[in-house]
């Protein structure tokens, strides 16, 4: 059954009728809304910074889920969520402290009103974002066999996310142990639900094949038998559901934002299960009230007399450092993708704690540029094909990464990096540091980038740009002078951080090989991910710097450049392009005072924007000429004779240093 | 065979390194006569004219707007018999030194350009070495009858570096640069 939140459309006699509640339960209740009352005086007196979204009148949500669950399992919720998370942790003094900025807070002030974690809750403030986040959590505890379970709590209004969907879809479609609250409070924010969610909210479970349960906050009994029950089903049938919690917010969406009738509010508060209480039992709940009032109080001064949150000391200055230069030779030749693939099959096989995510990896076919061809053959139920599904196959990567398990998520065109970038950007990157370091996300994400094959504008970008200087991340992009499988090894190795791996397209095909040409030698810095450089043997005219696909064009460049114009080229390739590290750059901008930056996708505000900004910061003398080469700033075609003139090649990066070497 | 007599950039003022091409006066592939103002070229305080030092076919190196340093060659003077008859003749390093060319489709999927470029120094006129000549600098090693493995090059070695060593090689330390050019541009014919 399935119900529109209305006044009048409520049983008439759950309004009438006082309901039977275990004393525990009901100073819950009081604890909750006297917090975020607190919360909301706190607010309008200056003592709060930024914003708050409080659960009065919805306090029960997370009440009766929270008597059904145990140790281990794991809550997930969004913006509307400090009573989900004092229901399930009874923090009050990590969150009042929280909110109020100070070091005490239960994410010592980082993460704030939306972003809190303690206790098996996370919870975020992107409307639906945690959906397959809370997918990945519950894969996890399937893989653990451990029975536990995840809820994920959802808004009426988030109901319009599409991310939702496709979580949905795969919690059925792999039958994890998740149950989605959705608390339909009858508004998105300003907009009634009428007038922004479609047909019946159960109707989108059973769509999925999810069983589906409803309940609401006037009924409180029911409600907690409902909620009993619908934990019970997702531990021991091992399967996901959807509870229907219908519920009436009794305070501004925010602090004072409120345009609904005040009528509506009105009739709603008088069929509110506390204040029915209080008018049967006054004595009872004024008692409860004391008792959280002074708790709330002493929260409060606490608070108030612990040290603000305070950032450590940093600096934004690039890191100067010695460069060491290797010399490593590439044991095994082979293709690139050969060498991809075996640095998966290796690491996989050495820690049971990787899984792989993607879409069409599995089976025979091995994704698009079958890259893990074999693989699922290797490590039954290690390789895992989803549907298509791009956000999701991120937020299950992250979901599985906070449980400890590094998920190697490929993305089959980085084109499609666009729809999985909320999850990268706004999740991914933000829970290790709002969360104050309580947890980390080892998160691999491999994708294919750049054209020449003639796939047109949607198949063929470099978009890497657009995910470099995301805080706490690391972008790397391999390249054919470093072995892709030694990559992956110091990937695997340390991986510490959401890192998005570059795959240019064209490395696939090329042979992994330490042969340069002739007349310069191959070195490597000796950092973690290291800056390749083509060391000439002789008197040096200019620096080109480049990374990725672009450094096979740029080596066909240089040689022309010698050959044909004596002009000899340092070339430097870093494989890690945020963080950046400048120094090995910087090193051989100081001997040549020319640079020519090449990268495949467009140039503005791009990656070598960042590196001429930096370099200018560093040593403002040492770049006296510059040419940037890049995409075009037009859609690229598909076209093959349009393609080929429009991307970067070798005969640009020829004319270019000739331009930048003619005025000495 | 033919001779290949190099068009080089004269050393007209001591303080510059470099002189711009501004012009070439004849073209590319055709007959020129010995004497014959060839080129036009700018130093820093003023334009002069390069004489063509043989009677053959024009061979253009450089480009017009080209930066060239002193001693470079521009071009060469192709003297033999059947150079005049065959001015289109394109020009290539191989025919020179016994280089294989760098076909542009070597990215597309038979390997990096570095694979091949070592197999180019293996297979060159100068053997398995750790020295690699730009082509004008194999041009003048050809033209000159000089061994570039004789010299104690290594690397890359651009044509006034080759020239250089010719001359530390060759003559006595006191000689002058001008004296260098003289002696390169009146090589020993083999």
């Amino acid at each position: 059954m399935d119900c529109q939140t209305s006044f009048s459309d409520l049983n008439v006699a759950d309004q009438a009728r006082v309901p039977k509640l275990d004393e525990r339960l009901l100073s819950k209740a009081i604890l909750i809304r006297t917090v975020e009352k607190r919360l909301l005086e706190l607010f309008a007196a200056g003592k709060l910074h930024g914003t708050v979204h409080t659960c009065i009148g919805q306090e029960w949500t997370g009440i009766v889920i929270a008597e059904a669950l145990r140790e281990g399992d794991a809550v997930l919720t969004g913006h509307r969520g400090h009573g989900h998370y004092l229901s399930r942790t009874d923090d009050v003094e990590g969150l009042v402290a929280e909110l109020m900025g100070r070091q005490s807070g239960v994410c010592a002030g980082r993460g704030g009103s939306q972003h809190l974690h303690g206790g098996g809750v996370y919870s975020s403030g992107v409307q639906g974002g945690m959906a397959p986040v809370a997918a990945g959590l519950a894969l996890a505890r399937k893989y653990e066999r451990t029975g536990n379970v995840v809820i994920l709590f959802l808004g009426d209004g988030t109901l319009g996310e599409g991310v939702v969907y496709e979580a949905l879809n795969i919690i059925s479609k792999w039958q994890l142990p998740l149950l989605v609250v959705v608390e339909d409070n009858g508004y998105a924010q300003s907009t009634r639900k009428a007038e922004a969610v479609s047909g019946e909210v159960g109707a989108r479970a059973t769509a999925f094949g999810i069983d589906d349960f409803h309940a609401d906050t006037w009924n409180i009994e029911h409600l907690l038998a409902t909620a009993k029950a619908c934990v019970k089903h997702v531990r021991e049938e091992g399967r996901p559901a959807l509870l229907h919690i219908e519920t009436y917010r009794l305070a501004p969406h925010s602090k004072g934002d409120d345009n609904r009738d005040p009528a509506e509010v009105a009739g709603f508060r008088n069929i509110d299960v506390i204040e029915r209480i209080k008018t049967d039992n006054p004595r009872l709940v004024e008692r409860l009230q004391a008792v959280a009032t002074s708790r709330v109080d002493q929260a409060v001064a606490r608070a108030e007399a612990s040290e603000c949150a305070m950032p450590p000391l940093a600096t934004n200055s690039p890191n100067m450092h010695y460069v060491r230069w290797l010399y490593t030779q590439i044991i095994s030749p082979g293709r690139g993708v050969e060498r991809i693939r075996e640095g998966l099959a290796r690491n996989i096989a050495s820690n049971n704690r990787i899984v792989l995510l993607g879409e069409d990896i599995g089976g025979d076919y091995g994704g698009a540029f079958k890259v893990t061809a074999g693989l699922d053959a290797l490590f039954p139920g290690r390789v895992l094909s989803t549907p298509i599904s791009e956000a999701a196959i991120i937020g299950l990567g992250i979901g599985m990464a906070l449980e400890g398990v590094i998920s190697v998520c490929e993305i089959m065109f980085g084109d499609f990096l666009t729809l999985a970038s909320d999850q990268l950007i706004n999740h991914a990157a933000k829970f290790r540091y709002v969360y104050n370091n309580k947890v980390r996300v080892p998160l691999i994400v491999r994708t294919p980038m750049g054209g020449r094959r003639g796939y047109g504008a949607t198949h063929s970008q470099s978009l890497e740009k657009h995910f470099l200087g995301i805080p706490d991340t690391r972008v790397l992009a391999l390249h054919h002078r470093f072995d892709p499988a030694e990559s992956l090894n110091l990937l695997f190795s340390t991986v510490d951080r959401p890192t998005l791996l570059i795959e240019n397209k064209s490395i696939y095909a090329c042979l992994i090989s330490d042969k340069v040409p002739a007349g310069w030698v191959l070195e490597h810095s000796s950092s973690k991910f290291p800056t390749t450089r083509l060391r000439p043997l002789g008197s040096v005219d200019a620096t080109i710097l480049c990374y990725g696909g672009m450094l096979m064009h740029v080596e066909q460049a240089i040689e022309t450049l010698f050959e044909e114009y004596e002009l000899v080229c340092e070339v430097m390739c870093p494989m890690q392009l945020y963080p950046l590290d400048l120094a090995p750059i910087l090193e051989s901008v100081k001997q040549t005072g020319r640079l020519l930056i090449v990268e495949e996708g467009s140039g503005y505000a791009g990656f070598g924007s960042e590196v001429v900004a930096q370099l200018a910061e560093v040593s403002p003398t040492a770049l006296k000429r510059l040419r940037r080469i890049s995409g075009p700033m037009h859609p690229i075609p598909a076209a093959k004779t349009l393609e080929a003139a429009v991307l970067p090649s070798s005969s640009h990066v020829v004319d270019a240093v000739r331009e930048v070497c003619r005025d000495g | 065979m033919a001779e290949f007599i190099p068009i080089q950039v004269p050393f007209a003022n001591p303080n510059d390194t470099a002189a711009i091409l501004v012009e070439w006066l004849a073209v590319h592939g055709g007959s020129v006569t010995l004497g014959q103002i060839v080129a036009r070229m700018e130093t820093t305080k003023t334009v002069i004219d390069v004489d063509s030092p043989a009677t053959g076919r024009l061979d253009c190196v450089a480009e017009a707007g080209a930066e060239v340093p002193l001693g470079m060659a521009i071009g060469f003077i192709e003297v033999s018999a059947g150079a005049a008859s065959s001015p289109t003749q394109p020009r290539s390093v191989a025919r020179y030194a016994g280089f294989d060319t760098v076909a542009d489709d070597t990215l597309t999927s038979k390997g990096p350009p570095g694979s091949r470029a070592v197999a180019h120094r293996v297979q060159s006129a100068y053997g398995d070495t750790d020295i690699r000549l730009s082509r004008r600098a194999q041009l003048v090693a050809s033209h000159i009858g000089m061994d570039p493995t004789t010299l104690g090059l290594v690397g890359l070695v651009k044509t006034r570096e080759f020239l250089e060593a010719v001359a530390r090689a060759s003559v006595p330390t006191e000689m002058t640069n001008e004296q260098i050019t003289d002696d390169v541009e009146s090589p020993p014919v083999s």
